[in-house]
C-alpha cells in the first residue's frame, strides 16, 4: 500500500513540475533588433499599407500582439507620418546576432486618414514609433523610406505593358540590377521620357544607359551582357538620359547602388516625361519584385538592438 | 485458413500495387528546370529507375519505415501558375486593388506516390504517420510553422486589355522511395517528395485581348 502511496506522490509532483515548467510567465523583456534600410511606398488610398522589419527574440512577446500598439508613428525629427497598425505577421526567417535568436516580424500599417495627393515624403534615419497600450513607447531605427501619395496610372499619356526587376550577384549578395519595363505612348504623337525613379533611397535609374530590347531576357541575366559581355558593378554611377516613345517598346533600364549594395525588392515606379511642351510623372504602385531578403548584417545596414521592458 | 492467407497477400499486393498521386501546387507549374540535367521530379521516374530505387530498400524491418534518397536538395528554377488575370471586356478604364500574398505553407510542398499518405492538418501538409519525421531528418529539414506576407497593388487596366501576374522563382526539390515494415511484412511503399520555394519573383505583363 506504501508503495503505491509513494508511487502516485511521486506522479503527482511529476505532472506538477511539468505544469510549472510549461506555465512559464513571459519574460518581463523583450530583445528587438531593427535594420536601417531602404523603403520605398507609394500610397494610394486610405487602405494601403507600408511595412517594417523588427526581429524580436521572444515570439509570445506583446510587442507582436497588435492588440498592445496603441499608436505608431513614422518619424526622422524633422517629418512626422501617423500610422494606424493593420498587421504583425512572422515571416518564418529567424536571425542569430550574439548567441540569441531572433524570429522576424513584417509590421504593416496603413496611413488612414491622411490624404495628400502628389506629396513626397522622405524620411532619412527614421524611427518606427511603437506607443503601446502600458504607456511605454518604443522608438525603433529603420533607415529612410520614400513615401508618396497619389494614383496609379495617371496621367494617362503613356502606360507599362511588361514589368519585372533583373536580379544579379554581386560579391555573394544578390541584388536588384535593373528594370525590364515595356513602354507606350497613349497620345498617338509619342512622349520623351526624361527620368525613371525608383522612388528607394540609394538606389537610382540610369536612364541614360537604356537598352531596346527585342525578347525579355531572363530574369537574372548578368547585367554585362547587355552591354557586350562586359563587366559592369551595381556601384557604378547613373547616366541621366532620355527616351524618346513614339509608340512604345520593351527596354531594359539598369540600376545603380550608391555607395553599399542595397536589399530592396519592392518599390514604386515614378516615370517623368514631357509632352507637347509640358510636363508630368507616371507612377506605378510601389511592386513586390521578389521576396523580401531575410534580415541580414550581409548588406551593410546599421542593426539596432533594443530591450524593452514590460 | 488458405482463403484467408490468398486475401492478406491479395490485400498487401493491391496496396504495394497501387500508384496514385497525392499531388501538390507545385505539379501545376507551367515549367520546373533543374539546374543539373541528370535530377527530374519524381513524376518523371522511369519505372525501371523506380525498381532500381526500390532495390536499396530490399533488407526487411520489424516496424517502422527504410527511406532512401534519391535526390537531396536539388536546385531548381521554375514558372508557376498564372497568380493573377484581370480581363476590361468593357468601355471604360477600371482600376483594381490586387492583394498578393505568399504563404509558407505553398512554400514547402509535398507529394507521393503508391501507398504513401500525405495529410492536410490546418494549412500543414505532411507525410503520412512516421515517415514526415524520417524525410525531414534525412534532407535536413525543420521548419513547419505557417507564415504569411501580403501587400497590395494598385493598377489601371485599360479597355480591351487585359493583365495577368506571373510568379517564377527558385526552389529545392528531394525525392526518393520509402517502404514501411509491419512484423517484417511490408504494408506500404511508394516515392515521396518535397518541393521548397526559397525566393519568388513576380511579373506584371498588361495584353490586348484577342
Amino acid at each position: 500500500m506504501k508503495k503505491i502511496v509513494f508511487a502516485v506522490l511521486a506522479l503527482y509532483f511529476a505532472a506538477a513540475g511539468v505544469l510549472l515548467l510549461l506555465d512559464e510567465p513571459a519574460a518581463e523583456t523583450v530583445r528587438i533588433l531593427s535594420i536601417e534600410s531602404e523603403s520605398s511606398f507609394l500610397i494610394t488610398d486610405a487602405a494601403d499599407r507600408l511595412s517594417f522589419t523588427l526581429c524580436l527574440d521572444d515570439p509570445d512577446a506583446f510587442v507582436a500582439d497588435l492588440g498592445a500598439i496603441a499608436s505608431a508613428a513614422l518619424d526622422d525629427g524633422e517629418t512626422i507620418l501617423a500610422l494606424t497598425p493593420a498587421e504583425i505577421a512572422a515571416t518564418g526567417h529567424s536571425f542569430v546576432r550574439d548567441g540569441v535568436t531572433y524570429d522576424e516580424y513584417r509590421y504593416s500599417f496603413t496611413t488612414d486618414g491622411i490624404s495628400s495627393d502628389g506629396v513626397r515624403l522622405a524620411f532619412r534615419d527614421a524611427s518606427l514609433v511603437l506607443r503601446f497600450a502600458d504607456g511605454s513607447t518604443g522608438a525603433y531605427a529603420v533607415g529612410d523610406a520614400d513615401i508618396v501619395f497619389g494614383a496609379p496610372g495617371e496621367p494617362r499619356h503613356l502606360d507599362f505593358t511588361r514589368l519585372y526587376a533583373v536580379f544579379n550577384v554581386e560579391a555573394g549578395r544578390e541584388a536588384i540590377a535593373g528594370i525590364v519595363i515595356g513602354l507606350e505612348a497613349k497620345t498617338g504623337t509619342g512622349v520623351t521620357v526624361t527620368d525613371i525613379d525608383v522612388g528607394c533611397p540609394g538606389i537610382a535609374a540610369s536612364v541614360g544607359e537604356v537598352v531596346v530590347l527585342a525578347d525579355a531576357p531572363p530574369a537574372d541575366q548578368p547585367i554585362g551582357s547587355f552591354y557586350g559581355g562586359t563587366t559592369r558593378s551595381l556601384l557604378a554611377a547613373a547616366e541621366p538620359g532620355e527616351i524618346v516613345l513614339l509608340d512604345g517598346g520593351l527596354y531594359f533600364i539598369p540600376v545603380v547602388h550608391d555607395g553599399r549594395i542595397r536589399s530592396a525588392t519592392r518599390f514604386m515606379i515614378l516615370i517623368s516625361y514631357e509632352y507637347e511642351g509640358g510636363r508630368a510623372t507616371f507612377a506605378i504602385d510601389d511592386f513586390s519584385f521578389r521576396t523580401p531578403f531575410p534580415f541580414s548584417e550581409e548588406y551593410g545596414g546599421e542593426i539596432h538592438g533594443y530591450e524593452h521592458r514590460r | 485458413m488458405k482463403k484467408a492467407m490468398v486475401i492478406a497477400v491479395l490485400a498487401v499486393v493491391a496496396v504495394l500495387a497501387s500508384r496514385s498521386v497525392a499531388a501538390d501546387t507545385y505539379q501545376t507549374y507551367q515549367e520546373i528546370v533543374f539546374a543539373e540535367e541528370d535530377e527530374r521530379l519524381l513524376q518523371d521516374f522511369a519505372e525501371e529507375d523506380y525498381a532500381d530505387y526500390m532495390t536499396h530498400l530490399a533488407g526487411k524491418k520489424m516496424f517502422g519505415w527504410k527511406v532512401f534518397v534519391v535526390t537531396k536538395g536539388a536546385e531548381v528554377e521554375f514558372v508557376s501558375e498564372t497568380k493573377l488575370k484581370i480581363f476590361n471586356n468593357g468601355f471604360s478604364t477600371i482600376k483594381h486593388d490586387i492583394t498578393l500574398e505568399s504563404k509558407l505553407e505553398t512554400k514547402f510542398q509535398i507529394s507521393a506516390t503508391g501507398s504513401i499518405g500525405v495529410k492536410a492538418k490546418g494549412d500543414v501538409k505532411k507525410f503520412d504517420g512516421a515517415l514526415d519525421a524520417s524525410i525531414k531528418t534525412e534532407i535536413g529539414y525543420s521548419k513547419s510553422e505557417v507564415t504569411s506576407e501580403r501587400y497590395e497593388f494598385n493598377i489601371i487596366v485599360d479597355p480591351g486589355t487585359y493583365v495577368t501576374i506571373v510568379m517564377r522563382g527558385k526552389g529545392l526539390v528531394s525525392n526518393g522511395v520509402a517502404k514501411n515494415f509491419f512484423f517484417w511484412i511490408a504494408t506500404k511503399q511508394g516515392g515521396w517528395e518535397t518541393f521548397t520555394v526559397t525566393t519568388e519573383y513576380y511579373e506584371i505583363i498588361k495584353e490586348k485581348i484577342g
